[in-house]
């Protein structure tokens, strides 16, 4: 137990020691220099000095990057599609077959696909000869109408 | 809080810009004059590296500089600056964790005083404060902190626990239960040798 406390004590007054070493002779002095030092640098900081002159070209740099993709997105939107504005072309949707494979011959066509409607060609004007034909009736088609109509009286 | 006029921060009348209020910069020179001086010795105690220690005092007074502002509501303010250092210290212990111990110790040992003592003895004694010191770094860090504190006879266990911000029990337990580490290590390495 007295040994244990010695050794307690003596431990303690090693650690005393240590907290007893002296400081530097000009440690106070060193410190007000710094501080000195510190608070005249503090009000020679304006906004744009806060920043190293290698910083200041890094801001600048990623400024300008900024501005390029900015520019080249604004032309890309301006001049690239014929689209109106705010409008984004439609897909077509394809439609699935019903019964999975059709038969070859089927043809897959987009439901959005109207068909396009063309207009019926004119009619040809019958050649002069033709019309002359039609006109004069022949002889013997004549005999056979009459008969015809005699028949049904 | 507020900071007691303690007769180092009373500022000469040429210190002080406005007559009767002294400014922060004064209040800040006065208190490097008290404390600089025990704030080194604080931040020696766990750094063991002179140049070390008076960096971790600059930079303690940088601190305060730069929250000049609160300084009117501080209440104590030796305590709060060894607060602020051992914040410093402990902050720069942990980022120099890999540097040796050793070589420290044996230096720290030899620099110990030992006035009166033949060049044998001083042997010894440096042997011995190496020994002891050893033992204190194998100690868990909370009681080893409060040991280490516990050796400045100007901090009481109340400001040691403001310090390290605990209550006082668990200072004098702690402080307690390191002792008693401490005696059992150095008891088992007597035995051993």
């Amino acid at each position: 137990m007295t040994e244990n406390l010695n050794t307690e004590t003596e431990a303690e007054e090693t650690l005393r020691l240590v907290a007893q070493l002296p400081p530097p002779q000009d440690l106070t002095e060193r410190v007000h220099q710094r501080l000195q030092d510190a608070q005249a640098i503090a009000p020679r900081r304006g906004f744009w000095s806060l920043w190293l002159p290698a910083q200041r070209l890094q801001y600048a740099g990623a400024a300008l990057l900024v501005l390029a993709i900015a520019g080249s997105a604004w032309t890309a939107r301006h001049t690239g599609s014929g689209t109106a504005k705010g409008q984004s072309p439609v897909q077509p949707v394809i439609q699935a077959t019903p019964q999975g494979f059709g038969p070859a011959s089927s043809e897959a066509r987009p439901s959005n696909l109207k068909p396009i409607k063309v207009p019926p060609a004119p009619k040809k004007k019958p050649s002069a000869s033709k019309v002359l034909k039609k006109r004069t009736p022949q002889p013997g088609a004549q005999a056979a109408s009459d008969s015809k109509a005699s028949a049904n009286q | 809080m507020e900071i007691p006029a303690t007769s180092a921060m009373q500022p000469t009348e040429s210190q002080s810009q406005y007559e009767g209020v002294p400014s922060a910069e004064t209040t800040i020179a006065a208190l490097v004059d008290e404390y600089a001086g025990t704030l080194y010795r604080v931040a020696y105690s766990v750094l063991r590296n002179s140049a070390d220690a008076e960096d971790a005092v600059q930079e303690t007074y940088l601190r305060v500089l730069r929250h000049r502002d609160s300084l009117a509501e501080i209440r104590d303010a030796r305590v709060w600056l060894v607060r602020i250092v051992w914040n410093v210290v402990l902050d720069r212990k942990r980022r120099s964790k890999t540097r040796p111990e050793t070589d420290d110790i044996a230096d720290l040992a030899r620099l110990l005083p030992a006035s009166g003592l033949t060049a044998e003895e001083r042997a010894v004694s440096a042997q011995h404060h190496a020994h002891v010191l050893r033992a204190v770094q194998q100690l868990p860090e909370k009681e080893q902190r409060v040991l280490i504190l516990s050796a400045f006879e100007e901090l009481s266990s109340v400001e040691i626990a403001q310090i390290l911000g605990t209550t006082e029990s668990t200072v004098r337990s702690r402080l307690f239960r390191a002792r008693n580490l401490l005696s059992n290590l150095l008891s088992h390495s007597r035995s051993v040798r």
